[in-house]
């Protein structure tokens, strides 16, 4: 195990500080502080719970992208602002409404792609994220 | 919520904007897709010129301004609250809202694995229920959000490690669900092991 990580989203380790130390995005967690979150768990839960190690949360957190060993990973792409004018699906759709509005005005035909386009009115942006289990 | 907002504020001259104006023209476009009054339409390009046709016949703005930070106002945090997670329906709500009484519930589960934001579940392996709404939650008072589940008799009994706000719950087992969805947040702490009885768990989400 490496002695340092670093947090590609935003990580609170438990019963450190009290309530948890909050870790953001691009910080670094040192595995003390992983160990220490964990031998404070088996102490506040008792020693009849299993408690997960370090060594298996840490595991189970670079699996599902949350903490990487290397220092210069990318953040999780959830908190990476995107770029003004950025295309969204809002805006495409926006612009084949409009699009869709000009043709039919000039008496022309809608062109399937862009008539399917126009004609979206709910989109599922279910979250592409992974929670993983111990 | 906390809300962290970068605003930036990108700059073209009316040069730069007649230098567009003068290639659309050249290429016979008199109208470009834009925000007319509420809605998005078809506007002359000598009235306005978008940001998209700037930045793609001119290029990357001239000037620009990057300012972090704000203040997240009560009114508007009491309104995304109101359009989100609350049980009686008034004035400006849905009625299908994601955290409504009958979609909420509260999960509590043996893990203690560190909480982290990509999360979408309580993660113990096993020992997780989800438990239904009392009647009447979630409720709203001012900014903070009250959720309320009774856990009975058989139900959770294990150590309460963490704990969560679903919009969701499948897998049926008993009168509960035994895997959540769409999770709010998720705690972990030492709540103490529930044996038998009952346990009422309230969370109170206030958002600033």
């Amino acid at each position: 195990m490496a002695d340092e990580y670093k947090a590609l989203t935003y990580i609170n380790l438990p019963f450190l500080d009290g309530d948890g130390r909050l870790y953001r995005p691009g910080q670094t967690i040192s595995l003390a502080d992983i160990e220490e979150s964990v031998e404070a768990a088996s102490a506040a839960l008792g020693p009849d719970h299993e408690t997960i190690s370090a060594a298996d949360q840490i595991a189970e957190m670079i699996q599902y992208g949350t903490l990487s060993e290397d220092m210069d990973a990318p953040l999780n792409a959830a908190h990476l602002p995107p770029q003004p004018g950025s295309q969204s699906i809002e805006t495409l759709i926006a612009e084949a409404k409009a699009l869709a509005a000009d043709y039919e005005s000039r008496g022309e035909p809608v062109p399937p792609e862009v008539a399917a386009l126009a004609e979206a009115t709910a989109v599922d942006a279910s979250d592409a994220g992974t929670g993983g289990t111990t | 919520m906390n809300g962290t907002t970068v605003w930036i504020c990108e700059k073209w001259s009316e040069e730069a904007c007649d230098f567009a104006r003068k290639k659309l023209d050249r290429r016979g476009v008199t109208h470009l897709p834009g925000a007319v009054l509420d809605r998005v339409g078809l506007i002359p390009i000598k009235q306005a010129i978008s940001s998209a046709a700037l930045r793609a016949l001119v290029g990357p703005p001239e000037e620009c301004a990057e300012i972090v930070g704000n203040l997240l106002l009560n009114e508007g945090i009491q309104r995304m609250m109101d359009m989100t997670m609350i049980a009686t329906v008034t004035t400006n709500q849905t009625a299908s809202n994601p955290w409504s009484n009958a979609n909420s519930y509260l999960g509590v589960g043996d893990s203690n694995t560190a909480e982290a934001a990509t999360q979408t579940e309580l993660q113990a392996s096993t020992n997780k229920f989800y438990k239904a709404m009392n009647a009447t939650y979630p409720s709203r008072s001012n900014q903070t959000s009250s959720f309320q589940s009774d856990f009975t008799g058989t139900e959770a009994n294990y150590a309460w490690a963490e704990w969560s706000v679903a919009a969701g719950a499948t897998t049926a087992s008993g009168a509960g669900f035994t895997t959540g969805t769409t999770n709010l947040q998720r705690k972990v702490a030492a709540l103490g092991t529930k044996a038998s009885g009952t346990w009422t768990l309230t969370a109170q989400v206030t958002f600033s």
